[in-house]
């Protein structure tokens, strides 16, 4: 299956992502790992519901129930991802929208921090001590973990920028959201 | 200023002193406890909830062997409900021989330790988890025990037998007569009494100090790790000289792994902290024992501070405390210090705790010139019932309950365990005062116990066949439509005093899916137990201690906590409160699954708290 591009991950970023790209003509994929998610008519703006409705409307492919596992390079450019339901997608781009810890985009052990589906370069403090606050109100240093990005939102794969990747939403850590 | 004449003040709400309270209580003193933070709030609710069997310290210390294995079998009875008898094992790794397994089957039968050697095959097949190439494993009767509810059916006892109880009031300074202690001050009250009794912990030596009298002790950490899942349904002992990280206890529906002993400052003994190296170590010497604890989510670290005594002077510089005495010390300070009326009872374990209570409450008394027998071995706590085969009677008591006849002459509250019995048949006491627990009449005799009790012929086989799972007598109340099955986990903790509580309506909601917990078992804790804020009611109920370690649950808890004690402003705070206590024992282990917990948690409750939006609804 061929798309202009395939956004992984269908939370409200990456949805947000997949309707820009398709708002340009462009058409794209979305992956989703959520089966919970239903295309129906939805109850109030700027929810995830409303995004998949919208989605739908404007002819894009949403794969809900299947999740990107890994996916093929020719250098620095990705080429086609792999899904655990056994599709192939290729892409002229790509963009990772998997979130944080908590939907599993990044993935933490005692000491490291990694991206699972492509091996993306994450930010993050050396010690595990710190990347907490001890008081549960304050900002939190795990809130800022993400991946690095060049200046326009491109992932990194072992220090060198990728072509057609690009991430957006809370996999970039903190603050740091993809430039519009 | 009020003032109040008791005969005895007992400082310290503890596993200690809560047991003393009862023993206290029972024997007819006029009795007064005073804790300065809830019940159960240092080292007695910050421990491995392992019920010793006693085999532990077969080989180093045959008399705290003992102890354990006669107090082990009588909390079975009488607290039935604070036990789940899980059986134990020591597994004999390659690298530590076989040495040590055949020294420990010797002492524990010369302790009276049923202790016994099976094959390794036949420890994998009952406990599948631990390692696959161990060369051992011998059998024994440890046991998982809630510390909290222990302490707070000895508190609830107490107070049913007169006893007075003040929670969060710190003793500011002990009144005296020249030398000699007459009472304790707290902020704005004094309480006099002929005998003030320290139980303090670890926090006996600053009192002791206090009231004009030393006490040489040193604070040894524990630091423990929570994993997410029964990893074995038994006690896992590592089966070489007791040392560090070698004991896995399962308890509700996590296991705790640990633990270290650290020798720590005093000032660190009131919040203490794990430490990413005791993280680090607990997990490399745990997975030798069971491999899946490296992939077992851990959901919490804690540390609680052993109050270790040093004897004579060389042992205070041991920065190990392994090697101390966990023996159980009772200090008679007029004897000792020239400082009448002041006792202090320390050092032992959770195990021994009513021991403690015993061996005290006897010097109180001998100092009081009362000559009053101890019955706490035998009378059963609120809530315990002997889980027999026969349980009959225990359903023929509610069946005489709900109909409105007088529960407590019918077969409901007179029988008598077997330890009781015995008792009676030999010429002594007063008949049971425990008039409204129901106790299923035991048909055979629990012979193992008798035995060790009298210390005649040491054997626990007996003791085994008393308790069979609650589950079966869950099932059969479940039947009767006395408690529907939202309440059997309450069962679970508190046994018959689950009766009490009223399931009728919103009752059977549950407010914590982790831990099962009822809004009935909340209204009850409430009603019961003193209850301040989600902190003190998780003690009584385990509530937000499970898995999600409250980030599904506390906002129900904390609005339907705040309604219960009239106070409906102050849910905001239980939340906030509560959060930042779970918040501290995350952070230790906070990666993989528990870093996911804890981003929903912040995503969930950080900007909800930080706006102010419940006290806006």
């Amino acid at each position: 299956m061929k798309y202009d591009v395939v956004v992984i991950g269908g939370g409200s970023s990456g949805c947000r992502a997949a309707k820009a790209e398709a708002a340009k003509g462009r058409s794209v994929c979305v992956v989703s790992a959520g089966l919970t998610l239903q295309a129906t008519k939805p109850e109030s703006e700027g929810s995830v519901y409303a995004d998949l409705y919208e989605l739908r409307k404007m002819g894009v492919a949403v794969l809900r129930g299947d999740t990107v596992l890994s996916g093929s390079w020719d250098g620095a450019k990705l080429l086609e991802v792999y899904t655990a339901n056994g599709l192939t997608l290729q892409a002229d781009e790509f963009i990772l929208a998997t979130g944080r810890f908590f939907s599993k985009g990044l993935v933490s052990t005692m000491d490291t921090v990694f991206e699972p589906v492509l091996g993306a370069d994450v930010d993050f403090p050396q010690d595990r001590e710190k990347w907490f606050n001890a008081d549960f109100f304050a900002p939190q240093p795990f809130e800022q973990i993400g991946v690095r990005t060049t200046a326009d939102g491109h992932i990194f794969i072992k220090g060198k920028a990728a072509q057609n990747v690009r991430a957006v939403g809370k996999i970039l850590g903190g603050g740091r959201h993809a430039k519009k | 200023m009020k003032m109040k004449k008791y005969d005895v003040i007992i400082v310290g709400g503890g596993a200690t002193g809560t047991c003393m309270a009862r023993d206290c209580a029972l024997r007819g003193l006029k009795t007064l406890l005073i804790e300065r933070e809830d019940l159960c709030d240092g080292a007695s609710g910050r421990n491995h909830g392992l019920l010793h069997s006693g085999a532990r310290y077969a080989v180093n210390d045959p008399e705290s062997a003992r102890e354990c294995i006669v107090e082990n079998l009588i909390l079975k009875q009488i607290a039935s409900n604070c036990v789940e008898d899980t059986g134990g094992l020591f597994i004999s790794l390659p690298e530590d021989g076989l040495d040590y397994q055949a020294l420990l089957v010797q002492k524990c039968a010369e302790a009276g330790i049923d202790a016994r050697i099976i094959t390794p095959k036949k420890a994998l097949s009952l406990a599948p988890a631990i390692n696959p190439n161990i060369i051992g494993a011998v059998k024994v009767p440890d046991a998982s025990v809630n510390p909290f509810l222990l302490s707070d059916v000895h508190a609830l006892d107490a107070v049913r037998h007169g006893a007075d109880i003040i929670k969060f009031k710190a003793v500011t300074s002990f009144l005296k007569d020249g030398d000699a202690v007459v009472g304790v001050k707290t902020d704005k009250e004094e309480y006099y009494a002929s005998q003030v009794v320290i139980a303090s912990g670890i926090w006996s030596a600053k009192l002791a100090e206090m009231a004009g009298a030393h006490i040489d002790m040193y604070p040894s950490k524990g630091a423990l790790l929570v994993f997410g899942h029964r990893v074995t349904n038994l006690v896992i002992n590592r089966c070489r000289k007791p040392s560090n990280a070698d004991i896995l206890v399962p308890e509700a529906v996590v296991s705790v792994f640990g633990t270290t002993s650290d020798k720590v400052p005093f000032e660190e003994c009131d919040n203490m902290r794990v430490t990413r190296e005791e993280v680090d170590f607990l997990l490399k010497e745990g997975v030798k024992m069971l491999p899946s604890l490296a992939s077992t989510r851990i959901i919490r670290a804690y540390a609680g501070v052993r109050p270790l005594i040093s004897v004579d002077s060389k042992s205070s510089s041991q920065a190990d405390g392994r090697s101390a005495s966990r023996g159980i010390v009772l200090l008679d300070h007029e004897e000792r210090d020239g400082v009448p009326g002041l006792i202090t009872i320390t050092g032992g374990k959770l195990t021994t705790a009513r021991l403690m209570a015993e061996k005290a409450t006897d010097l109180v008394c001998k100092k009081l010139g009362i000559d009053a027998e101890c019955t706490t071995a035998e009378i059963p706590l609120p809530g315990s019932y002997l889980k027999r085969r026969s349980f009959g009677a225990f359903l023929s008591g509610l069946g005489a309950k709900k109909e409105g006849t007088a529960a407590s002459k019918t077969s409901f509250g007179t029988k008598r365990t077997s330890l009781g019995a015995q008792k009676t048949s030999s010429g002594a006491k007063k008949p049971c005062s425990t008039a409204s627990l129901p106790v299923i009449e035991v048909e055979k005799t629990v012979s193992g116990i008798e035995k060790t009790v009298s210390g005649e012929k040491k054997s626990v086989s007996g003791a085994k066949k008393s308790c069979l799972a609650v589950r079966s007598v869950a099932q059969k109340l479940c039947f009767k439509e006395t408690i529907p099955y939202a309440g059997i986990a309450a069962l679970g903790r508190h046994g018959s005093e689950t009766l009490k509580m009223d399931f009728t309506g919103e009752g059977a909601e549950i407010v914590c899916e982790c831990e099962q917990v009822t809004s009935a078992e909340i209204s009850y804790c409430v009603k019961e137990f003193g209850v301040r804020n989600l902190n003190d009611l998780r003690r009584h109920t385990r509530i937000g201690m499970g898995t999600c370690q409250g980030s599904h649950c506390i906002q129900r808890a904390a609005e339907l906590l705040a309604i219960e004690l009239s106070t409906p402003e102050k849910a905001e705070e239980f939340m906030k409160d509560y959060l930042q206590e779970r918040w501290k024992g995350m952070t230790p282990v906070m990666w993989g699954e528990t870093l996911r917990e804890a981003e929903f948690m912040r995503s969930k409750y950080s900007a909800l708290l930080a706006e102010g939006k419940m006290s806006a609804k």
